[in-house]
């Protein structure tokens, strides 16, 4: 849902290459994954969370990946598919109602994230520090690209 | 924001399927948009307009003509 909205322009075949371009990208990080956790991570001595924390994540990003490059491949070689699939992906309601729905999951998720800061202070200080830092992140990307946005529409 | 899209497409025998592939979205856009649950873009307006050979104007009514 994320990359149709980002990967989503006005050429619908540019969209797929860059699209195809993002798959090869994230491709490689699972396989950076894969890499450490073979050569890396078993002499590192991390706790069997971390350990599996990689090995999860690569197969992760790796399937997510190959599945990206292969939908892609085959909208770029089959017209009919990729009609239905751009009328799909750049429909303005569908637009209009993931971006209502990001716009509403963000401002959830501050909410509820500055009422855990009241529980997790009595909590060990990280957990308070992540939580912190995830509405400051909020806050600042939310500024920047509101100033951003006024300048460029 | 009312609109005449289901009594125009009656009228020339389109199905929502066919109006919805000419102006290039779903056909449950163009029933969003005849239940009035949906408002449409002005590119969209533009392009349903176009394809009934009529002027925004004529398919969508504004809130200010209806009173």
């Amino acid at each position: 849902m994320l990359i149709k909205n980002l990967f989503c322009g006005p050429d619908y075949n540019k969209s797929l290459r860059r699209r195809l371009w993002l798959g090869a990208a994230l491709l490689g990080v699972g396989l950076v994954g894969f890499v450490c956790w073979f050569l890396v991570v078993p002499g590192s001595g991390l706790d069997d969370h971390a350990r599996g924390f990689y090995l999860g994540a690569a197969t992760g990003v790796t399937l997510g990946a190959v599945i990206l490059l292969a939908r892609t491949v085959w909208l770029l070689t089959h017209p009919d598919a990729r009609k239905k699939a751009q009328i799909e992906d750049t429909d303005e309601r569908e637009v209009h109602i993931t971006r209502a729905a990001a716009q509403f999951a963000g401002l959830f998720t501050f909410f509820v994230t500055a009422a855990l800061l009241f529980w997790v202070v009595a909590a060990p200080l990280p957990a308070f520090k992540v939580l912190f830092s995830l509405m400051l992140c909020y806050g600042l990307s939310f500024s920047f690209a509101r100033a951003y946005l006024s300048k460029k529409l | 924001m009312e609109n005449r899209i289901a009594a125009l497409r009656k009228e020339r025998r389109v199905s929502q399927a066919e109006l919805a592939d000419a102006v290039s979205v779903t056909r449950q856009t163009i029933i969003s948009l005849e239940n009035g649950r949906y408002n449409a873009s002005l590119l969209l307006a533009h392009r349903i307009a176009a394809y009934f050979g009529l002027t925004i104007e004529d398919v969508f009514l504004f809130e200010e003509e209806q009173t």
